[in-house]
């Protein structure tokens, strides 16, 4: 794919609506936006050591390199477009059985430890997680086919390590089916890097290095629609979002009204991933 | 239903004493359980399970309060406006009765009787009776006036759920200076024992203008709810109604955030706090509509735009109306009314834009949201 495939994206990193596509705006208002503020990449990774998951500061230099590395390919790649918008670094360990079904991962290895990080930050807030209706996590969520989340889940079942990006602005008031064929148009080009619809795993993770993603005392933040995973009932979605400045997590149904099974949300936003293995 | 993730602890479930309150429903109104548990399984499906509240008797009221957004509905307001009373037709019993077939059909089950003041409407018991609290959860609001141990008795024998009473301020001079009238503070608090002593659910609501969820004031209130384990719902105060012309008392998001951090707390929550296993948002048309005493349906008790008169066309369909409406119906954190400067600008344009017409509210339908694009 040619350069030229940087008029996709907007000036804040939203890929721009083709048709066909169902979106809330077909040029975001961006009244729900990520808060802009600087960030160091160094003091992101360090808190994946502090919570056990990086060994020593040599592993932390090592990630900083590849992250930066990373940077530097999706800039040279149809991509770069994404760089324009919020994005936040993740790191997926070999060593924690991160590669079992993803309800069980979550519940009992992402989830308690974005609890215990986020909660230690911020003493007087919450972190929860929610599911809206009569389901389960465990062993009723799966990767969605060709999303390339599926592809993140295999590298783990394969014990590689991942580092990646999450760009959490990417499809900002896009419909949940749309965001997957949003995400389709873009994988259509040839690049050194994996590229996926986001999920529990890497969302989380970049949570867990900036859990004040979603915190913002002047606006708000998107809802971030997790649509590289699905669960067993398709009329249910997941998601990362903030209340105030607590953070949940919720599965919560996508309908609008029994009429409009698929909703369009202003606040809805689906996550791109970009990853590649790492080894230490 | 919410189901918590039992590895984390977590507690967003319905807590104990909303299960408390859905088995109670069991045994006394099989019919408003029978209702919850369809909703519960139905709305994945995109089903809604509003509350409507029924604004009655023309907004008659015994006070007059300082941030009141009652009052141009009010047929006093009108009067000293116009000269005349509100010439529309203005729904009668029978319209109640149908209001209630209609909704118990759709799955609804609450209304909450206010006006004005509720109390003072001497047509009450018959409202009730016609709305059926057997197949309704009946809440009362009230400014805690004429509340008194044999009111409460009556409300509850009526089989009447809960009372909602509104205090303003918890000191005692401040509150009857919102209320312009001396006493009200009194007879609010002596409320509060008359509905326990019923055996009435209960809450207190209480309208915060921004900057007071930080007060020393409010941080009192808060600790007298939770020392006599009252629930308190807190309102925004809304650039409309009387307060209009008072930008100044507009909430913003770190009152809104304030509010949410002192959630985990106390007993203290707001239209948008997540509850019985539904997360915290925009409650317009899904969480609670006001029917106006002419029978327009305001999608938010804040509003005073029409989606549709349910004495002219069936509430399912203004209901399903509603939700196709691209400001109403898609899910979203924020208040639109209390906080959305774009939806606020709007709401007060198309507002004054009729009352330049009419003096009448709500905006009908046609002057108001169906102007604005459709999903």
């Amino acid at each position: 794919m040619s350069s030229s495939t940087n008029d996709f994206f907007d000036n804040f990193g939203r890929l721009i609506p083709v048709n066909g596509e169902t979106v809330f705006n077909q040029v975001s208002h961006r009244y729900y936006q990520i808060f802009s503020k600087p960030r160091e990449l160094s003091d992101q990774i360090k808190l994946y050591r502090q919570e056990g998951w990086l060994e020593s500061i040599q592993h932390e230099d090592l990630m900083i390199f590849r992250l930066n590395k990373l940077l530097s390919d999706i800039e040279l790649s149809p991509l770069k477009g994404l760089l324009r918008g919020a994005r936040f670094p993740f790191y997926l360990p070999s060593n924690l059985g991160l590669a079992q079904d993803i309800g069980v991962v979550a519940s009992q290895i992402l989830f308690p430890k974005l609890k215990h990080s986020f909660e230690k930050k911020y003493e007087d807030f919450h972190f929860k997680a929610s599911l809206q209706g009569q389901i389960s996590l465990e062993f009723e969520t799966k990767p969605v086919n060709d999303s390339g989340h599926d592809l993140l889940q295999r590298f783990l079942g394969e014990n590689k390590k991942l580092i990646g990006w999450i760009f959490p602005e990417a499809l900002t008031e896009y419909s949940l089916d749309s965001q997957f064929k949003a995400y389709q148009r873009i994988i259509n080009s040839d690049t050194s890097f994996y590229v996926s619809l986001g999920g529990i795993h890497d969302v989380s993770s970049a949570l867990l290095a900036s859990p004040d993603m979603l915190t913002n005392s002047k606006s708000y933040p998107p809802v971030l629609c997790l649509g590289g995973v699905a669960h067993s009932d398709p009329r249910y979605f997941f998601n990362f979002k903030s209340h105030g400045s607590h953070l949940e997590f919720w599965g919560m149904p996508r309908a609008l009204t029994k009429d409009y099974p698929e909703q369009v949300s202003e606040q809805w936003s689906g996550v791109i991933s970009i990853f590649t293995p790492i080894d230490f | 239903m919410t189901l918590e993730l039992k590895a984390l602890d977590i507690d967003s479930s319905l807590s104990l004493e909303e299960a408390r309150k859905r088995t109670d429903q069991e045994i006394i109104r099989p019919r408003v359980y029978q209702k919850i548990q369809n909703f519960f399984a139905s709305m994945a499906d995109g089903a809604i399970s509003p509350i409507l509240r029924l604004k009655i008797n023309k907004s008659l009221c015994n006070l007059k309060c300082s941030h009141c957004c009652e009052e141009p509905y009010m047929e006093r307001d009108l009067i000293a406006r116009t000269g005349n009373a509100d010439p529309r037709r203005q729904m009668e019993l029978e319209d109640y009765a149908d209001l209630s077939r209609q909704a118990d059909e759709y799955g609804l089950f609450r209304f909450v009787l206010t006006g004005g003041e509720a109390l003072l409407d001497r047509n009450l018991e018959g409202l009730i009776e016609v709305l059926d609290s057997k197949k309704h959860l009946i809440i009362l609001d009230t400014n805690g006036w004429h509340f008194d141990d044999k009111k409460a008795r009556w409300f509850a024998e009526m089989g009447g759920y809960k009372a909602q009473i509104s205090l303003d301020s918890f000191i005692e001079e401040e509150h009857d200076q919102f209320r312009n009238r001396k006493g009200s503070y009194k007879r609010a608090m002596r409320s509060i024992w008359a509905a326990k002593n019923a055996g009435l659910e209960l809450l207190l609501s209480t309208c915060i203008i921004k900057d007071r969820v930080f007060s020393e004031e409010f941080d009192q209130f808060l600790k007298f709810c939770h020392e006599h384990d009252v629930p308190l719902y807190v309102t925004l105060a809304k650039p409309v109604g009387s307060a209009r012309d008072h930008d100044e008392w507009v909430c913003s998001k770190s009152d809104v955030d304030k509010l949410k951090e002192l959630e985990d707390k106390y007993n203290v929550f707001t239209h948008m706090t997540p509850s019985y296993g539904m997360p915290g948002r925009c409650i317009t048309v899904k969480g609670i509509n006001t029917v106006n005493h002419d029978g327009e349906i305001i999608p938010c008790p804040y509003m005073d735009l029409s989606i549709g008169n349910v004495t002219e066309m069936p509430l399912a369909d203004i209901l399903d109306r509603g939700m196709q409406n691209k400001w109403l119906g898609p899910y979203r954190d924020e208040c639109i009314i209390g906080e959305r400067p774009e939806f606020i600008k709007f709401h007060n344009n198309s507002v004054e834009k009729h009352l330049s017409k009419s003096p009448l509210l709500p905006v009908p339908y046609e002057d108001g949201f169906a102007l604005v694009n459709d999903i």
